[in-house]
């Protein structure tokens, strides 16, 4: 739902990505969240497997 | 349905076990019931109701044999095959081809239980010709290529192994294999080259290796490895003689991925991004979309 650039990435020296969302009040699910780097696979990688995450926002 | 229904059972006995057993049976006057009948076959490891045309040539120059290949890749039953040669070099076959189905019956024993099975059904025969060129073919396996280490840093010293075989039906011995940085029949340059002394008979495989400091610059940087570049060995086919490999790539990845609550209904989630590869220097800069499912 929204993308941005991570302007310059160094070995071995993570980047970290913040993003803030508001939830709606009367939403009284989880939430699962995915996070993709590279999503349309524009670079040439040594493992292509290891490119997303997710977790679950917990409403509790 | 019929009731009255007792299956005649074919038995397809191995030469070298069941049938020695159903042998042994009959001259210890045993007795099997009648509906039983014994097919006795090389061995049950292949016993099928389709087949497909094998062929293995002989390579008298070098006096080696080589694999089977197959020749036919279909559904269809081959049969009653004709070979001949034509001008030494293509093989010529005439043979049946018949279509079979299986078709699924169901059948009732007089004790009355119920099976369930699929009996061939042989559809239309058809006069086919097959014609098979026989030559050499060396060839590089791609999926056998690797490096050493497998992604390595710019400026260190890498081993590039990759595995020729012989695809064709005549051997050949000292066979070149060059290894190349960069495209072979463009800018790329030789930085290797092994030879295959051995006789490599038709279906066999050989390895080889070349060691090379990879640059520190252009990276990632692409390695080639040709078998028999200066094409000195008769081919039927030439696209299968070269194998790529990149080298030296980035790595990106996702290492965690966590979230906390900043308010009521406030959320903020945090994504630390990797590059754990050898493809970007420090100074490199390369722009990363990073894509989240809600923002």
């Amino acid at each position: 739902m929204s993308q941005r650039t991570i302007p310059k990435l160094d070995v071995f020296r993570p980047y970290d990505a913040l993003t803030r969302m508001t939830m709606d009040g009367n939403d009284t699910e989880d939430l699962q969240i995915y996070a993709v780097v590279d999503e349309d696979k524009k670079i040439k990688e040594f493992d292509e497997k290891n490119n997303s995450a997710t977790v679950v926002i917990e409403k509790r | 349905m019929d009731d009255n229904f007792e299956p005649v059972i074919v038995c397809f006995c191995c030469h070298w076990c069941s049938y020695a057993a159903a042998d042994l049976a009959g001259s210890m006057r045993l007795q099997y019931p009648a509906n039983i009948r014994i097919v006795k076959v090389p061995c049950t490891g292949r016993v099928d109701i389709l087949s497909d045309i094998y062929a293995i040539f002989y390579d008298k120059a070098f006096e080696a044999w080589g694999k089977s290949q197959r020749l036919t890749f279909d559904p269809q039953a081959e049969k009653y095959l004709a070979p001949a040669f034509w001008n030494g070099q293509n093989l010529m076959v005439v043979y049946d081809r018949t279509d079979v189905a299986t078709e699924q019956v169901e059948r009732r024993t007089a004790a009355g239980k119920t099976f369930a099975f699929a009996v061939p059904k042989v559809g239309l025969t058809d006069l086919y010709t097959l014609r098979y060129r026989v030559g050499g073919d060396l060839a590089l396996d791609e999926l056998s290529s690797v490096s050493t280490p497998l992604n390595p840093h710019p400026g260190e010293m890498v081993t590039f192994t990759v595995k020729a075989v012989n695809v064709g039906e005549k051997a050949a011995t000292n066979i070149p294999v060059a290894f190349y940085d960069g495209y072979p029949a463009g800018t790329g340059k030789e930085i290797g080259r092994a030879t295959i002394a051995d006789i490599l008979k038709p279906g066999e495989a050989s390895e080889i290796s070349a060691a090379w400091t990879l640059p520190t610059e252009k990276v990632p940087t692409g390695v080639y490895a040709v078998v028999d570049p200066d094409r000195e060995f008769p081919d039927k086919k030439r696209n299968n003689n070269k194998v790529k490999r990149s080298l030296a790539l980035p790595d990106l990845a996702i290492q965690s991925l966590t979230w906390s609550r900043v308010a009521d209904n406030l959320y903020e989630v945090t994504s630390r991004v990797d590059q754990s590869g050898r493809g970007y220097r420090r100074s490199h800069r390369h722009p990363l979309p990073e894509g989240w499912s809600r923002g």
